[in-house]
Protein backbone atom coordinates (compact mmCIF):
# COMPACT_ATOMS: atom_id res chain seq x y z
CA UNK A 1 0.00 0.00 0.00
CA UNK A 2 1.33 3.18 -1.36
CA UNK A 3 0.40 6.81 0.48
CA UNK A 4 1.11 10.03 -0.75
CA UNK A 5 0.52 13.06 1.55
CA UNK A 6 -0.49 15.30 -1.08
CA UNK A 7 -0.43 19.00 0.46
CA UNK A 8 -3.44 20.34 -1.68
CA UNK A 9 -5.86 17.48 -0.62
CA UNK A 10 -4.28 16.87 2.85
CA UNK A 11 -5.35 20.57 3.70
CA UNK A 12 -9.28 20.31 3.17
CA UNK A 13 -11.51 20.31 6.20
CA UNK A 14 -12.30 16.67 8.05
CA UNK A 15 -16.18 17.58 7.59
CA UNK A 16 -15.76 18.94 3.77
CA UNK A 17 -13.49 15.90 3.40
CA UNK A 18 -16.74 13.49 4.19
CA UNK A 19 -19.19 15.91 2.86
CA UNK A 20 -17.52 15.72 -0.55
CA UNK A 21 -16.75 12.24 -0.43
CA UNK A 22 -20.59 11.11 0.35
CA UNK A 23 -21.88 13.51 -2.62
CA UNK A 24 -19.50 11.48 -4.76
CA UNK A 25 -20.54 8.35 -4.09
CA UNK A 26 -24.14 8.70 -3.83
CA UNK A 27 -24.19 10.69 -6.84
CA UNK A 28 -22.15 7.69 -8.67
CA UNK A 29 -24.30 5.19 -7.40
CA UNK A 30 -27.55 6.80 -8.32
CA UNK A 31 -26.29 8.48 -11.79
CA UNK A 32 -28.26 7.36 -14.71
CA UNK A 33 -26.36 8.21 -17.85
CA UNK A 34 -23.96 6.64 -18.81
CA UNK A 35 -21.89 9.60 -20.61
CA UNK A 36 -22.37 11.82 -17.60
CA UNK A 37 -20.41 9.51 -15.23
CA UNK A 38 -18.12 8.54 -17.48
CA UNK A 39 -17.01 12.14 -17.73
CA UNK A 40 -17.45 12.95 -13.83
CA UNK A 41 -15.08 10.09 -13.40
CA UNK A 42 -12.65 11.24 -16.08
CA UNK A 43 -12.29 14.40 -14.53
CA UNK A 44 -11.76 13.20 -10.87
CA UNK A 45 -9.02 11.05 -12.51
CA UNK A 46 -7.14 13.66 -14.03
CA UNK A 47 -7.17 15.01 -10.68
CA UNK A 48 -6.26 12.37 -8.92
CA UNK A 49 -3.50 12.17 -11.09
CA UNK A 50 -2.30 15.75 -10.95
CA UNK A 51 -2.74 15.70 -6.84
CA UNK A 52 -2.12 12.69 -5.84
CA UNK A 53 -0.31 10.61 -8.70
CA UNK A 54 1.10 7.36 -7.27
CA UNK A 55 -2.12 6.35 -5.04
CA UNK A 56 -4.41 6.98 -8.23
CA UNK A 57 -1.88 5.28 -10.62
CA UNK A 58 -2.13 2.48 -7.73
CA UNK A 59 -5.76 2.15 -7.41
CA UNK A 60 -6.23 2.00 -11.51
CA UNK A 61 -3.31 -0.60 -12.16
CA UNK A 62 -4.53 -2.71 -8.90
CA UNK A 63 -8.43 -2.15 -8.81
CA UNK A 64 -9.90 -0.67 -11.88
CA UNK A 65 -7.92 -2.72 -14.83
CA UNK A 66 -8.69 -6.05 -13.09
CA UNK A 67 -11.90 -5.19 -12.74
CA UNK A 68 -12.07 -4.04 -16.39
CA UNK A 69 -11.17 -7.45 -17.21
CA UNK A 70 -13.66 -9.17 -15.32
CA UNK A 71 -16.35 -7.33 -16.53
CA UNK A 72 -15.28 -7.52 -20.63
CA UNK A 73 -14.70 -11.28 -19.55
CA UNK A 74 -18.36 -11.78 -17.78
CA UNK A 75 -20.03 -9.51 -20.54
CA UNK A 76 -18.59 -11.48 -22.89
CA UNK A 77 -19.98 -14.96 -21.92
CA UNK A 78 -22.81 -13.30 -20.97
CA UNK A 79 -24.51 -10.47 -23.06
CA UNK A 80 -26.87 -11.90 -25.34
CA UNK A 81 -26.17 -12.94 -28.92
CA UNK A 82 -28.25 -11.78 -31.58
CA UNK A 83 -30.36 -14.99 -31.76
CA UNK A 84 -31.18 -15.31 -27.89
CA UNK A 85 -31.83 -12.02 -27.45
CA UNK A 86 -34.57 -11.98 -29.24
CA UNK A 87 -35.91 -14.91 -27.27
CA UNK A 88 -35.16 -12.84 -23.28
CA UNK A 89 -37.20 -10.96 -21.82
CA UNK A 90 -36.73 -6.87 -22.44
CA UNK A 91 -35.66 -6.44 -19.09
CA UNK A 92 -32.90 -9.90 -18.46
CA UNK A 93 -31.69 -8.87 -22.15
CA UNK A 94 -30.51 -4.86 -20.72
CA UNK A 95 -29.25 -5.94 -17.47
CA UNK A 96 -26.76 -8.30 -19.33
CA UNK A 97 -26.27 -6.29 -22.28
CA UNK A 98 -22.69 -4.82 -23.21
CA UNK A 99 -23.99 -1.43 -21.96
CA UNK A 100 -25.00 -2.48 -18.89
CA UNK A 101 -22.05 -4.24 -17.63
CA UNK A 102 -19.48 -0.87 -19.34
CA UNK A 103 -22.85 1.07 -17.16
CA UNK A 104 -22.09 -0.58 -13.67
CA UNK A 105 -18.34 -0.70 -14.33
CA UNK A 106 -18.13 3.12 -15.18
CA UNK A 107 -20.36 3.89 -12.15
CA UNK A 108 -18.21 1.78 -9.70
CA UNK A 109 -15.15 3.06 -10.92
CA UNK A 110 -16.24 6.74 -9.96
CA UNK A 111 -16.66 4.99 -6.44
CA UNK A 112 -13.05 4.27 -6.57
CA UNK A 113 -11.43 7.42 -7.70
CA UNK A 114 -13.73 9.34 -5.75
CA UNK A 115 -12.51 7.04 -2.36
CA UNK A 116 -8.69 7.34 -3.62
CA UNK A 117 -8.59 11.02 -4.21
CA UNK A 118 -10.42 11.85 -0.78
CA UNK A 119 -9.40 9.33 1.46
CA UNK A 120 -6.46 7.87 -0.16
CA UNK A 121 -4.30 10.58 0.40
CA UNK A 122 -4.56 10.60 4.22
CA UNK A 123 -1.39 9.17 5.58
CA UNK A 124 -1.75 6.54 8.52
CA UNK A 125 -1.74 10.30 10.86
CA UNK A 126 -3.44 12.23 9.17
CA UNK A 127 -6.61 9.24 8.94
CA UNK A 128 -6.50 9.21 12.70
CA UNK A 129 -6.53 12.84 12.49
CA UNK A 130 -8.99 12.74 10.20
CA UNK A 131 -11.34 10.30 12.23
CA UNK A 132 -10.86 12.01 15.53
CA UNK A 133 -11.26 15.51 14.35
CA UNK A 134 -15.05 13.94 13.00
CA UNK A 135 -15.41 13.01 16.76
CA UNK A 136 -14.29 9.35 16.50
CA UNK A 137 -13.67 8.19 19.65
CA UNK A 138 -9.85 8.63 19.98
CA UNK A 139 -9.34 4.31 20.97
CA UNK A 140 -11.76 3.32 17.56
CA UNK A 141 -9.66 6.11 15.32
CA UNK A 142 -6.23 4.19 16.47
CA UNK A 143 -7.56 1.03 15.60
CA UNK A 144 -8.65 1.90 12.32
CA UNK A 145 -5.56 3.80 11.69
CA UNK A 146 -2.46 1.89 13.27
CA UNK A 147 -3.17 -0.98 10.71
CA UNK A 148 -1.76 1.27 8.46
CA UNK A 149 1.82 1.18 9.87
CA UNK A 150 1.43 -2.09 11.32
CA UNK A 151 0.66 -3.59 7.52
CA UNK A 152 3.88 -2.29 6.37
CA UNK A 153 5.62 -4.17 8.86
CA UNK A 154 4.18 -7.37 9.10
CA UNK A 155 4.59 -7.09 5.30
CA UNK A 156 8.25 -7.02 5.32
CA UNK A 157 8.25 -9.98 8.17
CA UNK A 158 6.43 -12.43 5.80
CA UNK A 159 8.60 -11.08 2.66
CA UNK A 160 11.69 -12.19 5.19
CA UNK A 161 9.76 -15.85 6.32
CA UNK A 162 9.07 -16.52 2.81
CA UNK A 163 12.51 -15.74 1.34
CA UNK A 164 13.94 -17.82 4.02
CA UNK A 165 11.84 -20.70 3.64
CA UNK A 166 12.96 -20.37 0.29
CA UNK A 167 16.69 -19.95 1.03
CA UNK A 168 16.42 -23.49 2.96
CA UNK A 169 14.79 -25.56 0.42
CA UNK A 170 11.48 -25.86 1.61
CA UNK A 171 10.05 -24.66 -1.45
CA UNK A 172 11.64 -26.78 -4.00
CA UNK A 173 9.71 -26.69 -7.09
CA UNK A 174 7.59 -23.57 -7.47
CA UNK A 175 4.07 -25.30 -8.24
CA UNK A 176 0.33 -25.07 -7.04
CA UNK A 177 0.88 -27.91 -4.18
CA UNK A 178 4.49 -26.80 -3.09
CA UNK A 179 3.59 -23.46 -2.34
CA UNK A 180 0.58 -23.72 -0.89
CA UNK A 181 2.32 -26.09 1.11
CA UNK A 182 4.21 -23.06 2.54
CA UNK A 183 0.76 -21.02 3.07
CA UNK A 184 -0.09 -22.60 6.54
CA UNK A 185 3.36 -22.08 8.24
CA UNK A 186 4.85 -18.84 6.82
CA UNK A 187 0.82 -17.51 8.43
CA UNK A 188 1.45 -19.47 11.79
CA UNK A 189 4.47 -17.69 12.00
CA UNK A 190 3.15 -14.48 10.99
CA UNK A 191 0.32 -14.58 13.48
CA UNK A 192 2.33 -15.82 16.07
CA UNK A 193 4.70 -13.36 15.66
CA UNK A 194 1.99 -10.59 15.31
CA UNK A 195 -0.15 -11.92 18.59
CA UNK A 196 3.42 -11.98 20.60
CA UNK A 197 4.30 -8.47 19.28
CA UNK A 198 0.67 -7.05 20.43
CA UNK A 199 0.47 -8.62 23.56
CA UNK A 200 4.60 -7.28 24.40
CA UNK A 201 3.22 -4.03 23.81
CA UNK A 202 -0.05 -4.13 25.47
CA UNK A 203 1.96 -4.81 28.93
CA UNK A 204 4.22 -1.53 28.28
CA UNK A 205 1.29 0.45 27.11
CA UNK A 206 -0.40 -0.20 30.43
CA UNK A 207 2.85 1.26 32.44
CA UNK A 208 2.99 3.73 29.99
CA UNK A 209 -1.08 5.16 30.44
CA UNK A 210 -1.61 5.18 27.49
CA UNK A 211 -5.04 5.94 26.97
CA UNK A 212 -3.91 9.25 28.95
CA UNK A 213 -1.73 10.16 25.96
CA UNK A 214 -4.05 9.60 23.54
CA UNK A 215 -6.86 12.08 25.25
CA UNK A 216 -4.08 14.30 24.90
CA UNK A 217 -3.31 13.83 21.83
CA UNK A 218 -6.78 13.97 20.77
CA UNK A 219 -7.27 17.21 22.12
CA UNK A 220 -3.99 18.72 20.31
CA UNK A 221 -5.50 17.31 17.18
CA UNK A 222 -9.01 19.00 17.57
CA UNK A 223 -6.95 22.52 18.12
CA UNK A 224 -5.15 21.69 14.51
CA UNK A 225 -8.43 21.56 12.87
CA UNK A 226 -6.89 23.14 9.54
CA UNK A 227 -8.14 26.58 8.40
CA UNK A 228 -7.01 26.65 5.19
CA UNK A 229 -10.72 27.18 3.01
CA UNK A 230 -8.91 27.39 -0.11
CA UNK A 231 -8.83 23.71 -0.45
CA UNK A 232 -11.53 22.99 0.96
CA UNK A 233 -13.66 25.18 -0.97
CA UNK A 234 -12.25 23.57 -4.46
CA UNK A 235 -13.12 20.51 -2.96
CA UNK A 236 -16.36 21.33 -2.40
CA UNK A 237 -17.35 22.94 -5.75
CA UNK A 238 -15.59 19.81 -7.20
CA UNK A 239 -17.98 17.52 -5.78
CA UNK A 240 -21.52 19.36 -6.04
CA UNK A 241 -20.15 20.35 -9.88
CA UNK A 242 -19.69 16.71 -10.75
CA UNK A 243 -22.52 15.51 -8.18
CA UNK A 244 -24.72 17.74 -9.68
CA UNK A 245 -23.56 16.36 -13.46
CA UNK A 246 -24.12 12.86 -12.37
CA UNK A 247 -27.34 12.95 -10.93
CA UNK A 248 -28.58 15.71 -13.86
CA UNK A 249 -26.68 15.82 -16.96
CA UNK A 250 -28.41 13.65 -19.78
CA UNK A 251 -26.22 14.03 -22.77
CA UNK A 252 -27.62 10.69 -23.76
CA UNK A 253 -31.37 12.26 -23.72
CA UNK B 1 -12.79 -2.94 38.41
CA UNK B 2 -11.88 0.32 36.72
CA UNK B 3 -8.52 -0.76 36.52
CA UNK B 4 -9.59 -4.00 34.98
CA UNK B 5 -11.70 -1.90 32.11
CA UNK B 6 -8.24 0.16 31.67
CA UNK B 7 -6.36 -2.85 31.24
CA UNK B 8 -8.82 -4.47 28.67
CA UNK B 9 -9.31 -1.74 26.93
CA UNK B 10 -5.16 -1.02 26.42
CA UNK B 11 -4.92 -4.79 25.44
CA UNK B 12 -7.63 -4.37 22.92
CA UNK B 13 -6.14 -0.96 21.71
CA UNK B 14 -2.72 -3.60 20.81
CA UNK B 15 -4.56 -6.51 19.63
CA UNK B 16 -7.47 -5.20 17.48
CA UNK B 17 -5.17 -3.28 15.14
CA UNK B 18 -2.85 -5.95 14.94
CA UNK B 19 -5.73 -8.19 13.93
CA UNK B 20 -6.70 -5.98 10.93
CA UNK B 21 -2.55 -6.01 10.04
CA UNK B 22 -2.88 -9.85 9.80
CA UNK B 23 -5.90 -10.12 8.07
CA UNK B 24 -4.96 -7.49 5.69
CA UNK B 25 -0.96 -9.43 5.66
CA UNK B 26 -2.80 -12.61 4.89
CA UNK B 27 -4.04 -11.43 1.56
CA UNK B 28 -0.56 -10.12 0.90
CA UNK B 29 0.75 -13.28 1.83
CA UNK B 30 -1.29 -15.32 -1.14
CA UNK B 31 -0.57 -12.97 -3.63
CA UNK B 32 2.78 -13.16 -2.91
CA UNK B 33 2.86 -16.81 -3.29
CA UNK B 34 0.70 -16.23 -6.21
CA UNK B 35 -2.08 -18.88 -5.23
CA UNK B 36 -5.06 -18.30 -6.82
CA UNK B 37 -7.18 -18.53 -4.35
CA UNK B 38 -9.10 -15.26 -1.91
CA UNK B 39 -8.54 -15.95 1.69
CA UNK B 40 -10.12 -12.53 2.80
CA UNK B 41 -11.99 -14.42 6.08
CA UNK B 42 -9.05 -16.61 7.64
CA UNK B 43 -7.96 -13.53 9.66
CA UNK B 44 -11.90 -12.75 10.92
CA UNK B 45 -12.69 -16.50 11.72
CA UNK B 46 -9.29 -17.29 13.18
CA UNK B 47 -9.30 -13.81 15.65
CA UNK B 48 -13.22 -14.98 16.67
CA UNK B 49 -11.60 -18.23 17.50
CA UNK B 50 -8.66 -16.28 19.78
CA UNK B 51 -10.56 -13.71 21.40
CA UNK B 52 -14.19 -13.93 21.09
CA UNK B 53 -17.14 -12.86 18.08
CA UNK B 54 -17.00 -9.31 18.87
CA UNK B 55 -12.97 -8.63 18.58
CA UNK B 56 -13.56 -10.75 15.10
CA UNK B 57 -16.66 -9.06 13.67
CA UNK B 58 -14.47 -5.96 14.83
CA UNK B 59 -11.35 -7.00 12.99
CA UNK B 60 -13.48 -8.55 9.74
CA UNK B 61 -15.35 -4.88 9.92
CA UNK B 62 -12.28 -2.99 10.18
CA UNK B 63 -10.18 -5.06 7.67
CA UNK B 64 -12.45 -3.72 5.35
CA UNK B 65 -13.07 -0.40 6.08
CA UNK B 66 -9.53 0.24 5.98
CA UNK B 67 -8.00 -1.86 3.24
CA UNK B 68 -11.01 0.25 1.33
CA UNK B 69 -8.45 2.53 1.07
CA UNK B 70 -6.04 0.49 -1.02
CA UNK B 71 -8.87 -1.69 -2.50
CA UNK B 72 -12.50 0.41 -2.99
CA UNK B 73 -14.45 -2.35 -3.19
CA UNK B 74 -13.99 -4.43 0.21
CA UNK B 75 -16.21 -1.89 1.92
CA UNK B 76 -18.90 -3.63 0.41
CA UNK B 77 -18.64 -6.66 2.01
CA UNK B 78 -18.65 -5.55 5.25
CA UNK B 79 -21.42 -6.76 6.52
CA UNK B 80 -19.91 -10.22 5.53
CA UNK B 81 -17.27 -10.45 7.51
CA UNK B 82 -19.96 -9.34 10.79
CA UNK B 83 -22.06 -12.09 9.50
CA UNK B 84 -18.87 -14.62 9.33
CA UNK B 85 -17.62 -13.61 12.68
CA UNK B 86 -20.89 -13.83 14.03
CA UNK B 87 -21.59 -17.28 12.83
CA UNK B 88 -17.91 -18.17 13.66
CA UNK B 89 -18.25 -17.46 17.19
CA UNK B 90 -21.76 -19.21 17.74
CA UNK B 91 -19.98 -22.16 16.52
CA UNK B 92 -17.19 -21.84 18.50
CA UNK B 93 -19.26 -21.23 21.69
CA UNK B 94 -20.49 -24.88 20.77
CA UNK B 95 -17.16 -26.49 19.85
CA UNK B 96 -17.16 -25.67 16.27
CA UNK B 97 -13.41 -26.07 15.99
CA UNK B 98 -12.60 -29.02 18.08
CA UNK B 99 -12.24 -31.80 15.15
CA UNK B 100 -11.67 -31.39 11.33
CA UNK B 101 -15.22 -33.05 10.67
CA UNK B 102 -17.12 -30.01 13.42
CA UNK B 103 -14.78 -27.13 11.45
CA UNK B 104 -15.58 -28.86 7.71
CA UNK B 105 -19.17 -28.37 9.01
CA UNK B 106 -18.79 -25.33 10.58
CA UNK B 107 -17.29 -23.82 6.90
CA UNK B 108 -20.07 -25.05 5.31
CA UNK B 109 -22.75 -23.26 7.85
CA UNK B 110 -20.52 -20.19 7.54
CA UNK B 111 -20.74 -20.37 3.68
CA UNK B 112 -24.09 -20.61 3.66
CA UNK B 113 -24.41 -17.63 5.72
CA UNK B 114 -21.82 -15.57 4.20
CA UNK B 115 -23.63 -16.37 0.78
CA UNK B 116 -26.99 -15.20 1.75
CA UNK B 117 -25.25 -11.68 3.30
CA UNK B 118 -23.09 -11.37 0.13
CA UNK B 119 -25.39 -12.57 -2.78
CA UNK B 120 -27.37 -9.01 -3.28
CA UNK B 121 -24.63 -7.02 -3.04
CA UNK B 122 -22.90 -8.68 -5.82
CA UNK B 123 -25.94 -8.80 -7.87
CA UNK B 124 -27.11 -5.14 -7.21
CA UNK B 125 -23.96 -3.74 -7.43
CA UNK B 126 -21.74 -5.24 -9.45
CA UNK B 127 -24.35 -7.26 -11.70
CA UNK B 128 -22.29 -10.16 -10.88
CA UNK B 129 -19.00 -9.07 -11.71
CA UNK B 130 -16.35 -9.31 -9.00
CA UNK B 131 -12.64 -9.99 -9.40
CA UNK B 132 -12.50 -13.50 -8.53
CA UNK B 133 -13.16 -16.78 -11.00
CA UNK B 134 -16.59 -17.20 -9.66
CA UNK B 135 -18.09 -14.74 -12.24
CA UNK B 136 -17.48 -16.69 -14.86
CA UNK B 137 -19.66 -19.34 -13.13
CA UNK B 138 -21.86 -16.21 -13.31
CA UNK B 139 -21.97 -15.90 -16.69
CA UNK B 140 -22.07 -19.31 -17.55
CA UNK B 141 -25.50 -19.36 -16.13
CA UNK B 142 -26.60 -15.93 -17.20
CA UNK B 143 -25.78 -17.91 -20.52
CA UNK B 144 -28.08 -20.89 -19.87
CA UNK B 145 -30.81 -18.59 -19.02
CA UNK B 146 -31.22 -17.68 -15.22
CA UNK B 147 -31.26 -13.82 -14.46
CA UNK B 148 -28.71 -11.79 -12.57
CA UNK B 149 -30.07 -12.83 -9.28
CA UNK B 150 -30.58 -16.46 -9.53
CA UNK B 151 -27.62 -16.78 -11.49
CA UNK B 152 -25.43 -15.25 -8.36
CA UNK B 153 -27.01 -16.74 -6.02
CA UNK B 154 -26.19 -20.52 -7.08
CA UNK B 155 -22.92 -19.67 -7.72
CA UNK B 156 -22.54 -18.38 -4.70
CA UNK B 157 -24.78 -21.23 -2.98
CA UNK B 158 -22.20 -23.39 -4.27
CA UNK B 159 -18.40 -21.61 -3.71
CA UNK B 160 -19.09 -20.31 -0.62
CA UNK B 161 -18.89 -23.29 1.28
CA UNK B 162 -16.35 -24.70 -0.29
CA UNK B 163 -14.15 -21.67 0.48
CA UNK B 164 -15.28 -21.20 3.68
CA UNK B 165 -14.21 -24.53 4.85
CA UNK B 166 -11.07 -24.28 3.85
CA UNK B 167 -10.54 -20.89 4.86
CA UNK B 168 -11.66 -22.34 8.44
CA UNK B 169 -9.60 -25.62 8.25
CA UNK B 170 -6.75 -23.08 7.62
CA UNK B 171 -7.67 -20.81 10.76
CA UNK B 172 -8.17 -23.91 12.70
CA UNK B 173 -4.79 -25.47 12.17
CA UNK B 174 -2.77 -22.34 12.99
CA UNK B 175 -4.96 -21.65 15.98
CA UNK B 176 -3.78 -25.60 16.75
CA UNK B 177 -0.37 -24.46 15.49
CA UNK B 178 0.23 -21.51 17.92
CA UNK B 179 2.13 -21.86 21.03
CA UNK B 180 0.43 -22.67 24.27
CA UNK B 181 1.96 -20.33 25.85
CA UNK B 182 0.62 -17.24 23.48
CA UNK B 183 -2.78 -18.75 23.36
CA UNK B 184 -3.08 -18.64 27.58
CA UNK B 185 -2.24 -15.10 27.73
CA UNK B 186 -5.15 -14.17 25.57
CA UNK B 187 -7.63 -13.76 28.72
CA UNK B 188 -10.08 -12.07 26.26
CA UNK B 189 -11.69 -15.66 25.17
CA UNK B 190 -9.41 -18.16 27.26
CA UNK B 191 -13.18 -20.35 27.69
CA UNK B 192 -14.14 -20.25 23.90
CA UNK B 193 -10.23 -21.06 23.38
CA UNK B 194 -10.55 -24.62 26.32
CA UNK B 195 -14.17 -25.33 24.51
CA UNK B 196 -12.68 -25.79 21.53
CA UNK B 197 -9.73 -27.70 22.88
CA UNK B 198 -6.76 -25.33 21.24
CA UNK B 199 -5.71 -24.91 25.28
Amino acid sequence: MAFYDSMTLRGIDPWIRLLSLGMLVVSFSFGNDAIAILVAATVLFAVGFVLNPKQTFHVFLSVIIPFAIATSVVALIASPTVASAASQLPKLRADVSWQAYAFRFTKISGVCISVSLLIGCLSPRGFYRWLVCLGTPSHIAMNAASPLVLIQALAQDMKTILNARLVQGYVGRRNFFSVAKQLLPILTTLVSSGLMTALERSEIWRQDDVLSLIEKDNAQVRQVTSNRWFASGVSLVLAVLVSTANIFWHPTG
Amino acid sequence: MQTQSTDSRVRLLAIIPMGIAINLAIGLTVSALKLPIFLDSIGTVLFTILCGWRIGATVGVLSFLVGGIANPLLPYFVFTQFTIAWVAGLSASRGGFKSVPRVILTGIIIGYAAAIVSAPVIAAVFGGVTNSGESIITAFLIKTGDNIWQAVVTTKVWTEPLDKTLQCLAAFFIAKSLPKTLLGRLETSKSLIRQNGLL
